[in-house]
């Protein structure tokens, strides 16, 4: 893309992020070269299309620290979420109390909405209760650990401690998080669910993981049936696997995992510290232009509605101005090849909380995006508000 | 976006003709959920004719585009003729000036109708304005 678009200064990667050469070539390598089906035959190119999703599989449990027979591959986080709410959705009773926060994706909202809606649960937001109101009787408690609005990293451990230690389950979107920050399953400690989306770490869309803590696999109900999840069938009878292949019934997105084990490939060759030192050193340098071009009374999520739980930033940044509609500022910056997020953001409860009601520009970096780019984009920005003013 | 249709857009932003509203007169309502626009439009029909029309609202730069283009071309025109206009008939009129003074061949302003999301907010007030066919009963109209 970048090849092709030079003058593009993309700064939309918590929409998706744009793909590496050797993510775009191991797809092309697969329909080349062994495109098959998997998991059913025993000839030359599905066994190695086979074992080149099985390497994906392992290659994402050792990017967040699981094993891989806890690695199931979905269509997007959406649906890993969705297979979570729904999977379980026999499992709340009316009053159960499920907690969210309202820095979540939609996403990471409506599925619960709609669980306590056929279930009678309760939805309550951790930003509405006090730190120390006692949270042991909530049945499930879903976070975002980066917001895809704010950038904000989010801290619950003593909330989701509590929890867990009265048996409740803990679900974590780590979504926008693993592109600016270490993700680690064990360390999180209080985790039992983690989703996170292809598309945004490099990969492609269309695959999606949902890591699901071992033992509770079996008390999940899949969210679709179908082939290659079974070890017995008869004509009135079948038994599902116990692993995750029981939630990956059919043929697979199998180009998509490949191409997502060349994505998290190309992480760790690139290093996975070089980028988030670069993450780091673009957040300050965006700031700091904020400031010479006298923007900072425009960013997004500060103030006196900033979240208690909230202790760092990665590299997603929104602005609002007070009059000039984003949709305006997004087509001004369009015409200068800048393409950013204007609106909510699917995060429709985040632009609320803050009483942004046309919602903000959102900018988000990667690994290829420069000081250049931010330089743009800033100076752009300016210019885009004084022609509107 | 054409750099023409851009600078049209902004100047209808920053110096609009038809923002105001019309005292006595109910408006036609419309919000974009999607986006915050809200628009009330302000009819007055008088012998079958739209006699006055003026809007007030939040909106973005491309639903106030829409909204002044609407609201020049209904005024004085007869109302039942006016219930089916279409983004394409109030483009027309803004393509006519381009290519006269720019003298492409292209339809400029068009790039509008092939983006979804903006045509919605293109047509803020048209969707106020077609509510007139079912509450026209209920509107109060100034009339003489």
């Amino acid at each position: 893309m970048i090849t092709n678009h030079p003058e593009l200064t993309y700064l939309d990667n918590a929409n998706t992020t744009l793909k590496p050469r050797s993510v775009i070539d191991a797809i092309n390598s697969y329909y080349r070269s062994y495109d098959a089906n998997i998991g059913r035959t025993s000839y030359g190119i599905a066994v190695a299309a086979t074992n080149r999703v099985n390497e994906s599989r392992q290659l994402v449990a050792n990017f967040i620290g699981v094993h891989s027979d806890e690695v199931v591959f979905t269509y997007s986080s959406t649906y890993a979420i969705n297979q979570i709410a729904l999977g379980l959705i026999d499992w709340f009773h009316p009053g159960d109390i499920i907690l969210l926060t309202l820095h979540e994706h939609n996403s990471n909202l409506i599925p619960w909405l709609e669980v306590a809606s056929r279930t009678g649960a309760t939805i309550k937001y951790v930003d509405d209760l006090n730190p120390d109101a006692d949270f042991s009787r909530v049945k499930l408690f879903a976070y975002s650990l980066m917001s895809n609005i704010t950038g904000k990293n989010y801290n619950y451990v003593n909330i989701a401690r509590q929890i867990h230690d009265q048996g409740g389950l803990i679900v974590v979107d780590a979504t926008q998080a693993l592109t600016h920050s270490y993700v680690d399953v064990r360390r999180l400690r209080y985790c039992d669910f983690l989703v996170f989306s292809s598309h945004k770490l490099y990969g492609p869309s269309g695959v999606g993981v949902l890591y699901i803590r071992r033992d509770l696999q079996s008390q999940l109900q899949p969210l679709v049936y179908g082939s290659q999840t079974f070890t017995e069938i008869s004509r009135d009878h079948f038994k599902l696997l116990s692993g995750p292949q029981r939630f990956e019934p059919g043929t697979p997105n199998i180009e998509g995992i490949i191409g997502l084990g060349a994505a998290i490939k190309f992480i760790n060759q690139t290093s996975r510290d070089a980028m988030l030192d670069h993450d780091r050193e673009l957040l300050n340098y965006y700031y700091n232009r904020l400031d010479h071009y006298d923007l900072t009374d425009y960013i997004f999520g500060a103030g006196p509605n900033s979240d208690r739980y909230a202790e760092s930033q990665g590299g997603i940044c929104a602005l609002a101005h007070p009059r000039i509609h984003p949709h305006d500022i997004a087509m001004l910056l369009d015409n200068q090849n800048i393409a950013v997020r204007a609106g909510k953001a699917c995060a429709d409860l985040v632009a609320d909380h803050y009483h942004e009601r046309r919602g903000v520009i959102r900018i988000s970096f990667a690994a290829y995006t420069s000081k250049s780019d931010i330089e743009k984009f800033v100076a752009a920005y300016r210019q885009a508000i004084d022609k509107l003013s | 976006m054409n750099q023409l249709l851009l600078d049209d857009i902004v100047f209808h932003y920053k110096h609009p003709i038809h923002r105001g509203t019309i005292a006595g007169v109910q408006p036609l309502v419309d919000v974009n959920r999607s986006c915050g626009d809200e628009i009330e439009l302000y009819l007055v029909i008088k012998n079958g004719r739209v006699a006055n029309a003026k809007f007030s609202g939040s909106l973005c730069s491309i639903a106030n585009y829409g909204a002044e283009l609407l609201v020049s071309q209904i005024i004085n025109q007869p109302i039942a003729k006016l219930t089916s206009i279409t983004s394409q008939q109030l483009l027309d009129s803004v393509n006519a000036n381009f290519d006269c003074s720019s003298k492409q061949t292209i339809s400029t302003a068009n790039s509008l109708l092939e983006n979804p999301t903006r045509l919605r907010c293109f047509e803020t007030a048209q969707r106020a304005f077609w509510k007139i066919s079912s509450q026209c009963t209920e509107l109060r109209f100034r009339t003489k």
